[in-house]
């Protein structure tokens, strides 16, 4: 039995904070007892190894701001901490009062400011912190009717002074980023610490997000028995996109883009192959002004046409509705108290920390007193400004901020340095302490305000890190409130009460989506075929056959499909360049030369999985990203060298052939995958053209070794093999890989299953009429089973012309299809456009 | 003074437009000088569905979709207004410009419903920043307890001696801090501009759009449809006098030929048609507006 180590023994906790864990006197606090043994019975080797478990599976599942983001250092905001912060259902019951007493007063404030306007009316609030906003916008008046929420999900930040009372350092009242990562956090750390999180009795997560659905449903403006919910995310390339994505998943909304609503007859419409389908609660995450290029900023493209109107006719239900972020403002701290008087809600149980406003008082003295102890905000909040430390400064930054505050000292606020809590960090095979910031969350529910029981919990060794942005900080914890939760364990969603529609089909695909697959089919499609041939390409290298290599066609077949630079083959430039074993190992990590070489197409791969990212089975997900991971230009001055790269290639194929059976096995046969497999299949075919006509076309210097690297590259070799032996004969190569319908890799059986798609996609109603696309795709099928092998690969001189043409015929109609499919299913969203108002000649004096 | 006005816009698009949504503020409006007497819009084609409402600061606003393949929209606003034109108190009895003074830290005092609407025209907005170079071209005019209707009424003066009427200088999208530096542009910059100087020295002005009409030269005919579109500044001068209507580009107060349609706190909050089409293409736009004087019966 080892001895087990107190991994608390020789913590030092900073005296001047607040301890999460550790009272005043040293003692453990009794609330925590529980996870002090559990961690000490784990011990630091099984910790570090739970942490390295929790990061490979943070990683897999890709818990960060850009997925899509192929850059060095793909940025993730924190690293996962196994050690969670402890409340006591009592004291965690005393931050929820305050927490829902601040939502409710925000939410009046909304209320008032874009309706009655009692608060400036009655010299509350003064007529500056709604009319001097910067983004304040007549439109927002109005959007709500009377008594009805704005603000539906709410957040503040919390801070723990040295007597450990709560105090708020901001509010969240726009989108409340954080929801995502607090369900991520939760599924990691119960996981990982299964024990403590039993023996500390946590209390459940689900049923706010319950409430939260019901909530939703509940606010549907018709009487729908199967109302339809939208998360509308900015897209891949927003910050928030992982959590918009979570969300919708783990709640069952339809995640969309701007380009997949549309507005028709002051209705919200979602357009999906189908057609338009009715969207009756729209969960934005995007910014308020991005909400509506008729009304609001008509230099954006983004946003959707008509939206406001249609909220004005309560059409449609918008969370949190454009216009709240107004109660952000810092600004606002400085007369909250007063407004909670105002609106008969009392003192306020967690107030911000005290914020001076320069407006009201005379600030250059004030200022110059205070400047080393206090920290410098914009009165109004626009976006994830950091606040400025003046003690920070040199003596003339200090000048100069001095001066831009004098110059307009109502557009800032003063507020003191936060102080923050400390709570207990793994970190370097110890136990630390750091400071704490965190974030909790309230719903406006149908049954009243309801706080989260749990939060985004982030911790720094430098406590400023916190202040910055709900991003910044270094690690997250979960945060884990205990014990008398009556609710049962309730079971994650949807298991809803009352009865169930039952759907089948899956025709409501957005437009968007079904183009992103498409793309994504074709995408990873071109990336294997890239990989194929730069792996048979350089087993020739190993085989010391550069010489053949040299005027090889594998080389010609990389130019010509653009997974090699064409100037590589060029005879002459050859001795100029550097030696193929290092420009072929390279051309895997090129995508700026090769724009549609094997790393581009991964690229457009990955970016194109995360638009879809809610409709891929999570382990499809996870091999995409080992596959970018995978594949990306190894460190360090050398260059890769064959042999790694030939190792990588095969992990590669294998990966490459895991997300290919995934598909085909564990993905239902919606449209989604339909359109998927049609990118695929067009590509595969497109592929094999190119690689036949290069292989096959002439007969120059034609040996058994291109026919073998033909097949090997198409993937036929072993079925060759298996009939012909070694006899590489260019018929019978042409055969299987032209005709044959039941060799899979064949061109023959691409078209006959893109046939098969192509018949089953959705067709006008009204008319019977076969459609182009469909004409193409019999057409293309016809076209090869017409042809006698034999006649095929007669020649003329050294080349084969009926080959020949027979493949570039294919060509043209394999485009061809692709955009009529383009054009008919997935081109949906036209650009909007905006009319020129009064112009420059219309206007006038 | 009574008149019929009539503002066409037509745009004609390349290729066929499937839908769009569009948002127009062409009624004209009321207020203590001017009576609209009777408003028509017409739309062609015929919108799929349309709304009417008042916008936040009353102003009349079309909502409409057109749901169906077009390639021209026509859209016709005919009204009948009686102007009677501003009654102006004399100027130097009008308050010392300080009294109207409005600080954004002042102390808090409960507002009536007038002093509400003012209060949304003090700070800046979209098009309206406020720097300090307006507030010192201001000053020149705004000497110490200067009456404020004859402070503003010079200032107006200047905006007209000091900048040149040139519409190829700049566009509807140049911002004002760029047309001042130039000391160019047209009746919109020259609106905002003054608005810019009223507001960086605490005043409340807003933005009004409407229509002048134009007299003929001596001797011609009146051309129907050569009438424009205009804009102008409005400032509050204390309860006594309520709003005051200056025109910069015209050199004066507003008179018998100016017909507003609406009010915010610049271009942006009453842009007259404002649209989102889908649909590929260029577009050509023609405006023509006609403001015919009516015989008194």
């Amino acid at each position: 039995m080892v001895q087990t180590r107190d991994l608390f023994e020789n913590l030092t906790v900073p005296p001047d904070a607040y301890n999460e864990m550790f009272a005043r006197d040293g003692q453990v606090r009794a609330n925590w007892l529980a996870l002090q043994t559990e961690l000490n019975r784990v011990g630091p080797l099984e910790l570090n190894r739970r942490m390295q478990q929790a990061a490979d599976q943070i990683a897999n599942h890709g818990v960060t701001f850009n997925p899509y983001d192929l850059s060095e250092g793909a940025s993730r905001p924190w690293s996962f901490d196994a050690i969670p912060v402890l409340y006591t259902a009592e004291s965690w019951q005393q931050v929820a009062v305050g927490l829902e007493q601040r939502a409710r007063l925000m939410d009046l404030i909304l209320q008032d400011l874009w309706g009655p306007q009692n608060l400036l009316r009655e010299g509350v609030l003064p007529p500056y912190f709604l009319f001097g906003h910067p983004a304040y916008q007549p439109s927002y008046h109005g959007l709500t009717k009377l008594g009805h929420h704005h603000l539906f999900l709410y957040a503040a930040d919390l801070t723990r002074d040295a007597q450990g009372k709560h105090w708020v350092t901001g509010d969240r009242t726009r989108a409340p980023f954080g929801l995502g990562y607090v369900l991520e956090n939760r599924l990691i750390a119960a996981n990982l610490m299964l024990d403590a999180f039993q023996a500390c009795r946590v209390q459940r997560l689900a049923k706010f997000f319950q409430s939260l659905h019901s909530t939703l449903l509940g606010l549907a403006p018709t009487n729908e028995a199967n109302p339809h919910i939208a998360v509308w995310t900015k897209g891949p390339g927003s910050r928030s996109f992982f959590e918009d994505a979570y969300l919708a998943r783990y709640l069952g909304y339809t995640l969309v883009q701007a380009d997949d609503l549309a507005v028709r007859k002051n209705q919200l419409l979602l357009k999906t192959l189908g057609g338009l389908v009715p969207i009756h609660v729209l969960w934005r995450r995007v910014n308020d002004e991005h909400s509506d290029p008729v009304e609001l900023s008509s230099q954006s493209a983004g946003g959707v046409a008509g939206l406001l109107e249609v909220m004005r006719s309560g059409n449609v239900v918008v969370i949190n509705s454009p216009g709240s972020r107004l109660v952000e403002s810092p600004l606002l701290s400085v007369y909250l108290e007063k407004i909670a008087q105002f609106f008969e809600l009392g003192d306020l149980q967690l107030p911000t920390i005290p914020t001076w406003w320069f407006g009201d008082r005379p600030t250059a003295k004030w200022l110059q007193m205070r400047l080393d102890h206090i920290m410098i905000r914009p009165a109004f909040r626009m976006d994830n400004q950091r606040p400025i430390y003046p003690a920070e400064l040199s003596t003339a930054d200090k000048q100069s901020l001095l001066q831009r505050v004098l110059a307009t000292p109502e557009a800032f606020v003063a507020q003191p340095i936060v102080e923050r809590s400390t709570t207990p960090v793994w970190y370097a095979d110890q136990v630390q302490q750091w400071p704490l910031a965190l974030r909790g969350f309230v719903l406006a529910g149908q049954q009243g305000f309801e706080t989260l029981p749990g939060g985004l919990a982030r911790v720094a060794y430098r406590p400023r890190l916190l202040d910055q942005s709900p991003t910044s900080g270094e690690k997250s914890q979960d945060v884990w409130i205990q014990g008398h939760q009556l609710a049962p364990a309730a079971s994650l969603l949807p298991s809803l009460t009352g009865p169930i529609v039952l759907k089948r089909s899956g025709a409501e695909l957005p437009s968007r989506v079904a183009d992103s697959f498409f793309w994504l089919g074709r995408n990873i499609e071109r990336a294997e075929a890239g990989a194929r041939l730069l792996r048979v390409a350089l087993l020739l290298l190993q085989n010391e056959r550069e010489g053949v290599l040299d005027g090889s066609r594998v080389l010609r077949a990389m130019a010509e499909s653009g997974h090699l630079e064409p100037d590589l083959i060029l005879p002459g430039i050859r001795e100029t360049l550097p030696a193929m074993t290092q420009s072929l190992p390279n051309s895997l990590f090129e995508s700026e030369q090769l724009p549609l070489g094997f790393r581009s197409s991964l690229d457009h791969v990955i970016r194109l999985s995360a638009a879809v990212r809610d409709r891929l089975s999570v382990d499809a997900w996870r091999i995409l990203h080992r596959l970018d991971q995978l594949c990306r230009r190894p460190d360090g001055p050398s260059a890769p060298d064959v042999t790694d790269t030939t190792e990588l290639l095969d992990r590669v194929i294998g990966m490459m052939a895991a997300f290919a059976g995934l598909v085909a096995e564990n993905t239902t046969r919606t449209l989604g995958w339909r359109f998927l497999d049609i990118g695929r299949r067009i590509e595969r075919a497109m592929q094999s053209v190119t690689c036949l006509d290069v292989m096959f076309g002439t007969t120059t210097a034609q040996s058994g070794l291109v026919i073998e690297s033909a097949l090997q590259v198409l993937d036929s070799l072993m079925t060759y093999r298996l009939r012909y032996l070694t006899h590489f004969h260019p018929t019978a190569a042409c055969d299987l890989l032209l005709h044959d319908q039941s060799n899979p890799r064949s061109i023959a059986y691409q078209l006959d299953l893109i046939e098969l798609h192509v018949n089953h996609l959705p067709s006008d109603p009204q008319t019977q009429e076969i459609r182009t696309d469909q004409r193409q795709a019999v057409a293309m099928k016809h076209a090869v089973r017409m042809t006698d092998p034999e006649r095929l690969m007669q020649t003329r001189g050294e080349q084969r012309p009926a080959l020949r043409k027979l493949l570039q015929g294919l060509e043209g109609q394999l485009t061809e299809l692709s955009q009529t499919i383009s054009g008919r299913y997935l081109v949906h969203a036209p650009l909007q456009r905006h009319l020129g108002s009064i112009d420059h000649t219309a206007r006038a004096d | 003074m009574k008149y019929r006005v009539v503002h066409t816009t037509a745009y004609r698009y390349e290729s066929s437009i499937s839908v769009s949504h569009n948002r127009v503020i062409l009624t004209p409006r009321n207020c203590h000088w001017v009576r609209c007497l009777w408003h028509r819009l017409t739309v062609h084609p015929a919108p799929t569905w349309s709304i009417k409402r008042h916008d936040v600061f009353g102003n009349l606003v079309h909502v409409f979709g057109i749901e169906e393949g077009h390639t021209e929209l026509l859209v016709t606003a005919a009204s009948q207004v009686e102007v009677l034109g501003q009654s102006l108190p004399s100027l130097h009895e009008s308050p010392p410009w300080e009294t109207l003074q409005f600080h954004p830290a002042g102390p808090l005092v409960k507002l009536n419903e007038e002093m509400l609407e003012v209060a949304g025209f003090h700070f800046a907005s979209p098009r309206i920043p406020l720097v300090s170079t307006f507030a010192e071209y201001a000053r020149t005019s705004f000497l110490p307890q200067r009456p404020v209707l004859e402070a503003a009424l010079e200032l107006t003066r200047r905006i007209h001696q000091d900048f040149t009427y040139d519409p190829k200088s700049t566009n509807v999208n140049t911002p004002i801090e760029e047309a001042f530096a130039l000391r160019r542009g047209v009746c919109q910059d020259f609106a905002q501009i003054l608005i810019a100087c009223l507001r960086s020295l605490g005043l409340a002005a807003r933005y009004i759009s409407g229509y002048l009409r134009t007299l003929p030269p001596p001797g011609k005919e009146r051309l129907v449809g050569a009438d424009q579109s205009h804009a102008w500044a409005s400032l509050y001068a204390g309860p006594e006098i309520g709003w005051v209507d200056l025109d910069p580009t015209n050199n004066d107060w507003c008179d018998h030929n100016h017909v507003p349609i609406a009010w915010g706190r610049d271009y942006t909050d009453i842009v007259p048609f404002r649209g989102v089409f889908l649909g590929d293409g260029r577009n050509q736009l023609k405006v023509s507006v006609d403001v015919c004087p009516v015989e008194s019966d």
